[in-house]
């Protein structure tokens, strides 16, 4: 028996599949998991001291009192724009001042006016917008109302925990378990109670020892989403996008950036992003909550319950992070529609995006040399695949010092760039934060010398493994790091790039090789004396932070940026792209895209998009064909693929399998058009390009739990083929009153009902929307800006009426800034009373295409009209040719052929 | 799914009739074909795989495809693809037709030597053959011939070995008798040993010297920390104190080292940080993804080596594994004769009738190994010369002559080499340890040029890969040259080589091939 025991903790040792788990903590191996989760709910010992309180025209201020510890808190409750509600709670006086992640909103966020409507010894009810919120004092709860229902309450399960700093007691010989109240003395002598200090002072991890000098330090809080059986948000996990129950029955959703080797799918571990941004929503409500926190942060989902007499559901959260404050952000809602746009308040929108970069992207860990990339090239042009954006991972560099050259492998790379660019494409070249300690690279000799570098525990500069070998990490803290960094993107400094090479900022979780669960210590400096632990979830988008200044910069503001980056935060949608790390060639991995992009795009971070093919391993044709499908209806769409992985550019797999690749990219750029104008408008108004179906169908639950399909933009249902060997899929098509139609032949079907597809391996499930018009580009150009002259193709599927349907199309350059000078076209499409005509919706001359009007479809016609007719200024009135097909009510009316942003009119006569 | 066949094609005369008129004929004839095809949109999904034609007067006629066309790019010498366009496009067909016809002339002179060196290359190819059919026919009667003789001295040997059994049998009980009192001895002496490690180990653990073993005192030693969590847990601990609290120092001589040795011989104290776990980093792959080893390994296994592994090193830095698999597959008969010969050491002193008798065994086993070897080898030979007979030469065994023959390119880092018919490899530049990239496997070339590649198998197998492999394409030249070697997928190679056996078209049909058009 003991030798059978032996035997398998041994055989253990050398069991390792899929992710290595021991290589990240679990809850029970981190000191302030363990501590906040095993609270229990009771009566919390905060309170609000009342006549501290401090009203005026924007916020309440006041203090709050453990009544075990007797330390004081400041408590402000301001109200911001849009009916939001923010709440911050910090020490009053703090030994060492406490880190707040402001960095990451849109600026500091307007505060608007808030009337406090009573107030009494129990507490008071403050009105802001249309919304309110009920104070309670002792114990201190917070009840939010969008309009006047009770949708979130913050602290009503007593689970508030705030750790003061304090200094460490000496360890007294009689006495040495108690660890009584710091330093602080109150004017209410506290009962002495004992702390729970476990894991409070010191921490080891594997080999790793985290010292901990400042003691514990963690803040958390509950929330209760009244009303509401579904929670959304948090990335970045790979779970399924309704949230699920983890208390009883996993660890809690960790937020904490980490390069995890070989993910798994289906459960809460940590991923290279962060956003503690979580959005509830019923068929009647939608709500928003923001904890704004860069430290590592765990979140648990208790099960959905039935509360008070009026049996409402209720899903309770439970919040909290290593260190820092409370800051947390109500968003009213009511809509699906308005949280975006009070999250995009908050932490901004994505720039609108370069359009080559929505477009598609080849890459490969590596391209091995100028001759490879030449190849490469070429034969997309040979196999007559569009493609726009060639990458060059790692091992394009002189010896991983990003910012140089291999010059053997890569000695003339401007001209190498130059031809690629020729014919409208572009390069990217991968930057990363960890800089090779090589006394003869100046990056690193500069740093060195102006002390650039995050320090360890005992100042000295931190030394960390990563793909150079022993690495410093630049503190990108320290803003005068990022100007510095930013200069480094100049022509005149980064030799052999140009204006059309962009950047791939990888590792910045960051990635430590040697660290413990292979990311910086804790225990790291930065610049203004934080520790690492206090910003960690920040770190890489202060990094892409500086990128993208860089980017702007080289060009003196007037080219757009473009930049992709692994680890994210909120707000990092502000500088670019994100995408889900190194998955892998499997199934799994591709239906995990969807709940994964989906949970990203509601979050804020809406350029979003999983390596097509799964970057470990080899996917067969199968897999590869049904990953580039959905791909090409995800929002940021490339194939990247592991140094070890077999070749797999499209013409490598047989002419059927490079054929159905093809046909997928293609349509990907014929809907270019429609991602550009979604572009356009979530950078105004933070829609996210893709999302769940319960966006534009609240109150249709069927929606509230799917992980298989959803929409782009408000016009287009996807349902990409995820399974092997599929022969049909299960589409269900949302909304009361809706109709849809398959793009492919035009089928129609009814809102509420689900359909069986049948598939074949040409199939890409996707639908269009009754009463929506989509502009498309059918002409298949070598790159995506070769198009720019091309003419348009209208879709217009009519509603359920066959009256009715419209559309908006936005058109600029695609790559300065010269649309925020109003140079763009932006336009709306009607059809109704028989007649197709445009108009411009934000007005502006200063725009100018040659693109006109090649082919209008009009789906769900029900007659075949006499004449079809176009009426412009240019040329007076014309008959059109068309035909008509009844069997699918189609009418195909041929080459109107008027300037796409001329003032014109098409109308059918019967 | 099947491709379109229909290829739309413009006209194939050429007509100059002064620009202008020229540029209005070909829009005249892209709208009449568009109208043809019936499609308004050329380059759009309604016409896939829809051509464009260049006439490049002076030049080569082109067909691009027509997503090509008004692009903005300059794809037709002529211009003709930017009829509608801003771009500023510059007729350079006759510039570069001047060249290309100069280049076509002096391809076909180097294509015309290339055809009369494969001629040549045939006759020596076919006299080759020859030769190794005259080769093998001498061998197969060389062959009977061993065969008798090894029978023979196998009888002789079987013979010599009776007598000397015979002789023998009254040496060996003495034989027995004294190596029955060394096991005794060595036994005695482990023993000692293990008590000794004993009391070290319980000494050592023992802290307080109180001569009992303590959970508090095992939980000091990290050996124990099975799950490597960095602290040795109470069940960790008693797990070597036979699940009790405490042990005494005469029950841990007894049994309790008996389960704690493994584990305290081993040394797992805790290591020095150093760099692990990295996702992709080749250091991790290998140390922690042996089972995607597993799972790629579609390629056939390393096959052993027979012949040649005399003259071929196995590589010892890189892939010292395979190395070992290399030698293990591989029979040394070496062994077998040493089995096969009595015990050497300690021989006892035989009187002079009895050593004659084993002289006389002796020398009839060595007779026999010879003969046996002998045997062995016209084997080999046999094998190897039928294996190579085998071979597809060519229609004209024109690539006979490249058996036996290296060629090697080097870049920056490597030694690449080809030896047609036989092996690839790669050797670092700085240390010359080979990696066998593969040996020859098949003709893989389309059927319509089905000497145009090679492919090399069942090189050294790759941490989490393929084993390697090489494919060769080769090309026609007046000289066989290796002319590049890269490694586009990890572990695929690719070479290319020219040889004047690939130069199948002779002068006569050369201008059929060529088109170029002199006319303007």
């Amino acid at each position: 028996m003991k030798m059978l025991l032996l035997l398998s903790v041994l055989t253990t040792l050398s069991l390792v599949v899929g992710v290595d788990r021991g290589n990240f903590k679990s809850c029970d191996q981190s000191g302030f998991c363990r501590r906040n989760r095993n609270m229990q709910p009771g009566e919390s010992p905060y309170y609000l001291l009342m006549n501290n309180l401090k009203v005026s025209p924007t916020k309440i201020e006041s203090r709050l009192a453990n009544a075990k510890t007797g330390v004081l808190y400041t408590l402000e409750i301001s109200a911001l724009m849009d009916g939001m509600l923010r709440m911050k709670i910090n020490e009053a006086t703090p030994i060492r001042q406490r880190f707040e992640a402001t960095e990451a909103l849109n600026g500091e966020p307007k505060e608007t006016s808030l009337k406090l409507v009573s107030q009494n010894s129990e507490g008071m009810t403050i009105e802001f917008g249309k919304n309110k919120a009920i104070i309670h004092a002792n114990p201190f709860r917070l009840d939010v109302y969008s309009g006047d229902q009770h949708v979130i309450s913050a602290n009503t399960r007593g689970l508030m925990k705030f750790e003061h700093y304090r200094t460490k007691e000496q360890p007294k010989p009689e006495n040495q378990e108690q660890e009584g109240p710091a330093n602080q003395v109150e004017e209410e002598k506290p009962a002495a109670e004992v702390e729970d200090m476990d894991g409070a002072w010191e921490e080891h991890f594997k080999s790793h020892a985290d010292s901990k000098p400042f003691g514990p330090s963690s803040v958390g809080m509950d929330f209760s989403f009244v009303g509401f059986k579904h929670v959304y948000g948090i990335p970045e996990h790979a779970d399924a996008f309704s949230l699920k129950q983890t208390k009883g029955s996993t660890d809690p959703y960790r937020l904490y950036n980490l390069d995890v080797f070989q993910f798994e799918v289906n459960n809460p571990m940590a991923l290279y992003g962060s956003v503690p941004f979580m959005v509830a929503h019923s068929d009647i409500k939608t709500v928003g909550l923001l904890w704004l926190n860069a430290a590592e942060t765990w979140i648990d989902i208790e099960p959905a319950t039935q509360q008070g007499s009026t049996q409402l559901p209720q899903t309770d959260t439970h919040w909290f992070s290593e260190s820092g404050i409370i800051d947390v952000f109500f968003l009213p809602g009511p809509g699906p529609k308005d949280v975006m746009k009070q999250n995009a308040i908050l932490s901004g929108t994505t720039p609108l995006p370069p359009y080559f970069s929505i477009a598609y992207h080849q890459c490969r860990w590596n391209y091995n040399d100028q001759e490879d990339v030449r190849n490469v090239d070429a034969n997309f042009d040979e196999h007559d695949i569009p493609y726009d954006v060639i990458w060059l991972d790692i091992e394009h560099t002189d010896g991983k010092k990003y910012f140089t050259w291999d010059n053997h492998k890569f000695p003339n790379p401007e001209e190498m760039i130059n031809n690629v660019t020729a014919k409208g494409r572009k390069m990217v070249t991968i930057i990363d934060p960890h800089i090779k300690r090589d006394s003869g690279y100046h990056i690193h000799s500069e740093a060195t010398s102006k002390g650039y570098y995050v320090k360890n525990k005992d100042g000295h500069d931190y030394d960390g493994w990563c793909w150079p070998g022993s690495s410093g990490y630049l503190d990108f803290v320290n803003p005068e790091v990022r100007d510095w960094w930013a200069s480094k993107f100049g022509l005149d400094h980064y030799k052999g790039s140009t204006l059309q090479l962009f950047t791939w900022n990888d590792m910045n979780e960051p990635s430590v090789f040697n660290g413990p669960e292979v990311t910086m210590h804790k225990d790291a400096k930065h610049y203004g004396s934080w520790e690492h632990r206090d910003l960690h979830n920040m770190y890489g988008i202060l990094m892409t932070m500086s990128t993208y200044k860089g980017h702007l910069q080289r060009s003196n503001g007037h080219l757009r940026s473009f930049l992709l980056s692994r680890a994210f935060f909120v707000g990092s949608q502000r500088y670019g792209a994100v995408w889900t790390g190194d998955n892998t060639a499997d199934w799994d991995h591709l239906r995990i895209t969807v709940p994964m992009l989906l949970s990203m795009s509601i979050s804020g971070i809406t350029f979003c998009g999983a390596d097509v093919g799964g970057f470990f391993m080899n996917p067969d044709a199968e897999l590869l064909v049904r990953w580039y499908q959905a791909g090409a209806f995800q929002p940021f769409f490339r194939a990247h693929s592991h140094l070890e992985t077999k070749r797999r550019e499209p013409w490598l797999f047989d002419a059927e399998t490079k054929q159905l690749i093809r046909a997928a990219i293609q349509k990907r750029y014929s809907l270019l058009p429609y991602w550009y104008t979604l572009f356009m408008e979530n950078e105004q108004n933070g829609m996210p390009p893709m999302r769940p179906l319960w966006m534009e169908f609240p109150s249709d639950q069927t929606t509230f739990d799917m992980d298989d399909e959803y929409m782009i933009g408000s016009s287009l249902l996807v349902h990409p083929v995820m399974e092997s060997k599929a022969t049909n899929v299960e589409v269900y098509f949302p909304g009361e009153n809706q109709v849809w139609y398959d793009v492919d032949n035009y089928q129609k079907f009814n809102g509420l009902e689900s359909s069986t597809i049948p598939v074949t391996m040409s199939k890409i499930p996707v639908f269009q929307r009754g009463g929506t018009i989509i502009a498309k580009r059918e002409r298949m150009r070598r790159s995506s800006s070769l198009s720019h002259d091309d003419p348009y193709t209208l879709i217009v599927a009519l509603d359920k009426t066959g009256q009715f349907a419209n559309g908006n199309l936005y058109i600029d350059d695609g790559h300065t800034f010269q649309y925020k000078q109003g140079e763009y076209i932006y336009q709306g499409f009607s059809f109704k009373k028989d007649t197709l005509t445009n108009h411009a919706l934000q007005g502006s001359e200063k725009f100018e295409t040659k693109a006109w009007l090649e082919k209008v479809i009009i789906i769900g016609i029900s007659t075949e009209p006499k004449t079809v007719q176009v009426e412009s200024h240019d040329f007076g009135k014309k008959n059109l040719l068309f035909t008509y097909k009844s069997s699918t009510q189609l009418l195909i009316i041929r080459k109107p052929a008027v300037n796409i942003e001329a003032e014109w009119s098409i109308k059918l006569l019967f | 799914m099947s491709v379109p066949e229909n290829k739309p094609r413009w006209d194939n005369t050429s007509w100059y009739v002064g620009k202008r008129v020229y540029l209005w004929l070909i829009k005249y004839i892209i709208k009449t074909i568009n109208y043809f095809v019936g499609s308004d949109e050329p380059g759009t999904a309604a016409c896939p795989n829809a051509f464009f034609h260049c006439t490049n007067a002076g030049h080569k006629p082109k067909e691009i495809p027509t997503s090509w066309v008004n692009d903005g790019i300059c794809d037709c010498c002529d211009t003709s693809d930017e009829y509608n366009s801003s771009s500023d496009c510059v007729n350079n067909c006759i510039e570069l037709g001047r060249r290309a016809r100069e280049e076509a002339i002096r391809k076909k002179e180097l294509l015309a030597k290339g055809y009369n060196l494969r001629v040549e290359l045939g006759k020596q190819g076919k006299q080759k053959k020859e030769e190794y059919k005259a080769y093998l026919e001498k061998l197969r009667k060389e062959y009977e011939e061993t065969q008798k003789v090894k029978e023979e001295k196998e009888e002789m040997k079987k013979e010599a070995e009776e007598k000397e059994k015979v002789a023998l049998e009254k040496y060996k009980v003495e034989e027995d008798d004294k190596k029955h009192q060394q096991e005794e001895l060595d036994v005695l002496r482990h023993r000692q040993e293990e008590k000794v490690n004993a009391e070290n180990a319980f000494n050592t653990l023992d802290k307080n010297e109180d001569g009992i073993l303590t959970v508090d005192e095992l939980q000091q030693c990290l050996k124990f920390d099975q799950n490597r969590d960095g602290v040795v847990s109470k069940d960790e601990a008693m797990l070597f104190l036979q699940m009790k609290e405490e042990m005494e120092y005469e029950e841990f001589i007894s049994t309790g080292w008996m389960i704690m040795k493994p584990i305290y011989m081993m040394d797992i104290t805790s290591a020095p940080e150093t760099p692990v776990v990295h996702s992709s980093s080749e250091e991790v792959a290998r140390k922690e993804d042996h089972h995607i080893q597993e799972d790629n390994q579609h390629e056939e296994p390393v096959e052993g080596d027979s012949s040649e592994n005399e003259i071929y090193h196995p590589p010892i830095n890189e892939d010292d594994l395979d190395k070992e698999e290399f030698d293990d597959e591989n029979p040394h008969p070496q062994v077998q004769e040493d089995e096969q010969k009595p015990p050497e050491k300690q021989e006892p002193k035989y009187d002079e009738e009895t050593q004659k008798i084993i002289d006389a065994a002796n020398e009839a086993r060595e007779e026999f190994s010879k003969a046996e070897k002998e045997y062995k080898r016209i084997s080999d030979e046999i094998g190897n010369t039928e294996q190579v007979l085998e071979v597809d030469f060519g229609p004209n065994e024109e690539f006979f002559t490249l058996k036996g023959q290296c060629f090697e390119i080097t870049d920056r880092e490597y030694t690449y080499s080809l030896c047609p018919f036989d092996r690839t490899s790669q050797r670092p530049k700085d240390d010359g340890s080979e990696t066998n990239l593969g040996r020859w496997g098949r003709w893989v070339g389309p059927e319509e040029n089905k000497y145009s590649k090679m492919k090399y198998e069942g090189g050294v197998t790759c941490w989490n890969g393929p084993a390697r492999s090489v494919i060769v394409n080769l090309q026609c030249g007046v000289q066989n040259i290796l002319t590049s070697a890269s490694e586009p997928s990890r572990c695929e190679y690719l070479f290319e080589f020219t040889t004047p056996a690939m130069c199948f078209t002779p002068l006569s049909q050369m201008d059929e091939t060529e088109h170029v058009h002199t006319e303007l």
